[in-house]
């Protein structure tokens, strides 16, 4: 009787006392943010950083040259999202601008300081002469033409479609509604739209890697006339904004490049 | 403990089942099954025939495709496409073929080109039995068959030949039980036998399998255009062995009467949108089938499609089916040293878009762009891209390949001019500017073939060419000291599979010992 006490004591204490359950399959992943501890502008110079994979010196020059771009990275009020474009880029859409004049005889090859020029104007008078009504008597006709040329300006709105007031990190586009974000880049009303997905991994539904990709939108709203691009590095925080790196395979201005500049240095000759 | 009647007992039972275990039955059961089908049983009716000859075509089409041979001999081991994560396609890539990797070994073992050869002998020696069984089987058709079948064998020794080298040359059923190890033939030998083959076939073949007063198998000529061989798919392999040989005189004359009678199959140039169509000559019953003038189908409708077995496999992605990256992708610094003129139309610029053309290429500016030239999903107008099974047919040559070949043979042939005629041909269809031979190529025969051949490489992109091209060039340019190499020392043939030394009169190739 004792034995059988003792026995059925020790039976119960062992299944009171049970394994602890594992936790579900998928723990939460914690990935560590990445941030930078001085202003974005700093970012994009590269300072305090190590052996940069990425350069963004075409970046700085441009920011140099407009005034307003640069006093809005020097001082913004509610952070700004910057797409950082490599330097790769820059020189592909260069390469491909040049080959592009090359095989057309467009001239020479240009670079980025010969569209970092001042607006100019090409005035052309046109003389026509008008046979008078008594012979001996003409009448002059003068028509005049101007032809503003800012590269400057061109150049400028080109950029400003990286630049948005505001933070948005890739976990604000995935929240959103279809995981997708409209914007109106800085000072102008040009929108382009961001979105983010998490792929699946090894059967969990969002399990796997975070996808980012930046579109610039053409005016549509038709997902087939969009230009996009893949972000490699996302949600670079900084001290006034969030960073994102665009893959070096991309080429600036969502192919407008060559369209944009390819009569570059032929202005006298086009208003013939 | 146990009382003497029960040990009689058990001693009684033991001895029973000892003695039941010593007498076995030696008699195999006798009937015979009525549910297998006896080699007597076959050759008897048009319909055995019919099955036997689809029969060899579908080897022969397995051969080739099952694990994306065809690609990765041709395109993915030129190193033309970047593998992406796949070590085994990256072996491939390095030329590590012993590497013992699933796929390398599979594709190492030739038996799947021996079944397909077996086949064919098979029906070469047993269907003029069938002329006598059935009345409906003519003796026509009997020829038409067996030229086909001869063609079919001749094109699998070709492709053997390309990728091992030797081979063993087996030109009888062998279906009699016996299993005679049989050595490596040498290649000119193989070849010797296989031209003769096919210059007796091409006598027989017509234009056109079948008219309409006199049907073959049933359906028109026109219903096996692109599917089934004719007189001008022999001349292709022909035309294609003599090439392999660097016998170009005979490459020009075959090629001549190619596009000589392209016309009796209905076989045309090409327009890009039509090439790289979903619907375009890839697809089985697309309007452009009769330019397929070598190929092997995977019809959707019939249920033949696959997902191994095409390159789509490897190479689409995001957005064309839903497989976030591809296996295989050609760099964006690749694609545009290879496609270096703005106004091709494969992977060209489009300035009033200001876009690439996405002929060849989607999603350019990615990290990973996806190589979208053939992309027959199901039956090339699915209604979703998420069952990716793919319809493409496996194209050997069309007529564009054929005139890029006759360029080239001219141009060996000291015919500089004539060839660029014809490598201008192929220029403007794609939107390029005619080449001059004074002002583009100065006046050098070199030059010219290896325009002929930088051609080859944007039009025949991922058909499976590369490779055996990068071959040719070397030996008629010499400009590829490590391709030179390789041809010295037998290095661009693969290793034989493991499985096959059980035959002990082969060894392996010199320079994968």
């Amino acid at each position: 009787m004792k034995k059988n006490i003792i026995l059925s004591v020790i039976i119960t204490l062992l299944f009171l006392s049970s394994c602890q359950n594992y936790e579900s399959i998928a723990p939460d992943t914690f990935v560590d943010k990445h941030i930078y501890e001085n202003s974005v502008l700093d970012y994009l110079s590269g300072k305090g950083i190590t052996d940069p994979i990425y350069t963004f010196d075409s970046m700085l020059v441009i920011i140099n040259e407009i005034p307003e771009l640069s006093q809005l990275l020097k001082q913004s009020k509610g952070g700004i999202t910057v797409f950082a474009v490599p330097d790769k880029c820059f020189e592909s859409s260069f390469d491909q601008l040049n080959t592009y004049r090359a095989q057309k005889d467009y001239g020479e090859e240009i670079s980025l300081q010969d569209l970092l020029i001042e607006p100019f104007t090409i005035i052309d008078s046109i003389f026509e002469v008008k046979p008078g009504i008594e012979p001996g008597t003409e009448l002059v006709d003068t028509i005049v033409n101007y032809y503003h040329y800012d590269y400057k300006a061109q150049l400028d709105s080109l950029f400003r479609r990286y630049i948005f007031e505001g933070w948005y990190d890739s976990d604000t586009v995935l929240n959103s509604d279809q995981q997708r974000l409209t914007l109106e880049s800085y000072g102008t009303k040009y929108r382009m739209n961001m979105s983010s997905k998490t792929l699946s991994s090894s059967g969990v539904v969002d399990g796997g890697m975070k996808t980012f990709v930046f579109s610039d939108m053409n005016e549509s709203q038709l997902v087939d006339r969009w230009e996009s691009t893949d972000i490699e590095h996302y949600d670079i925080y900084a001290n006034d904004g969030v960073i994102h790196i665009i893959t070096d395979q991309h080429n600036f201005s969502f192919g407008k490049f060559v369209n944009y500049f390819k009569n570059r240095g032929n202005e006298e000759i086009e208003k013939e | 403990m146990f009382s003497n009647f029960y040990r009689k007992l058990i001693g009684y039972l033991i001895f029973t089942v000892i003695a039941l275990g010593l007498f076995s039955c030696n008699d195999f059961l006798d009937i015979e099954s009525n549910r297998t089908a006896r080699e007597d049983q076959q050759w008897e009716t048009i319909d055995d025939t019919r099955a036997a000859l689809m029969g060899v075509y579908g080897l022969t089409r397995a051969a080739l495709a099952e694990n994306n041979t065809h690609w990765i001999c041709g395109d993915v081991r030129s190193g033309d496409f970047e593998v992406l994560i796949r070590p085994d396609l990256k072996a491939v890539v390095n030329n590590d073929l012993k590497k013992p990797y699933p796929l390398l070994q599979d594709i190492s073992d030739w038996r799947r080109f021996y079944a397909a050869i077996n086949a064919a002998s098979i029906f070469i020696e047993k269907s003029p039995r069938t002329v006598e069984n059935d009345r409906s089987y003519s003796e026509q058709n009997l020829k038409y068959d067996i030229a086909q079948a001869k063609t079919l064998r001749a094109f699998l020794y070709f492709y053997m030949v390309r990728i091992w080298g030797d081979v063993p040359l087996v030109t009888h059923s062998y279906d009699n039980g016996e299993f005679p190890e049989i050595g490596r033939t040498s290649s000119g030998d193989v070849l010797t036998f296989v031209k003769n083959e096919l210059r007796s076939a091409i006598h027989t073949l017509p234009f056109e399998l079948g008219t309409s007063s006199n049907q073959y198998y049933g359906k028109q000529g026109s219903e096996w255009r692109g599917i089934l061989l004719n007189k001008i798919s022999a001349y292709v392999i022909l035309a294609h062995i003599a090439a392999w040989e660097g016998n170009y005189v005979d490459v020009e004359t075959y090629t001549t009467f190619i596009m000589d009678n392209a016309d009796e199959i209905n076989a045309r140039y090409i327009n890009i949108d039509d090439l790289t169509s979903s619907t375009g000559i890839f697809y089985t019953n697309s309007n452009w089938r009769s330019s397929r003038l070598v190929s092997f189908t995977f019809p959707f409708s019939e249920s033949e499609s696959t997902q191994s077995g095409h390159i789509e496999q490897l190479t689409l992605a995001d957005p064309v089916v839903q497989k976030s990256r591809p296996d295989i992708y050609i760099s964006k610094d690749k694609l545009l040293s290879i496609f270096d003129e703005i106004d091709d139309y494969r992977l060209g610029f489009d300035p009033e878009t200001g876009k690439y053309y996405t002929n060849y290429i989607h999603n350019l500016e990615s990290q990973y762009p996806v190589f979208s030239k053939i992309k027959v999903i199901q039956d090339g107008s699915p209604r979703d891209n998420n069952y990716a099974v793919f319809g493409s047919a496996l194209i050997f040559s069309r007529l564009e390949e054929v005139t890029l070949l006759r360029a080239e043979a001219l141009a060996a042939n000291n015919r500089p001019e004539e060839a660029l005629q014809y490598l201008n041909i192929i220029r403007e269809s794609r939107g390029l500017r005619s080449f001059s031979f004074k002002k583009d190529l100065n006046e050098e025969r070199d030059n010219v073939i290896q325009a002929v051949f930088d051609e080859r490489q944007r039009e025949l992109m991922g058909e499976g060419w590369r490779w055996w091209d990068m071959i040719r060039e070397q030996k008629l340019l010499d400009n590829n000291p490590q391709m030179d190499q390789l041809i010295n020392q037998k290095g661009i043939y693969w290793p034989i599979s493991n499985k096959v030394f059980i035959n002990t009169s082969i060894t392996q190739n010199s320079y994968w010992k």
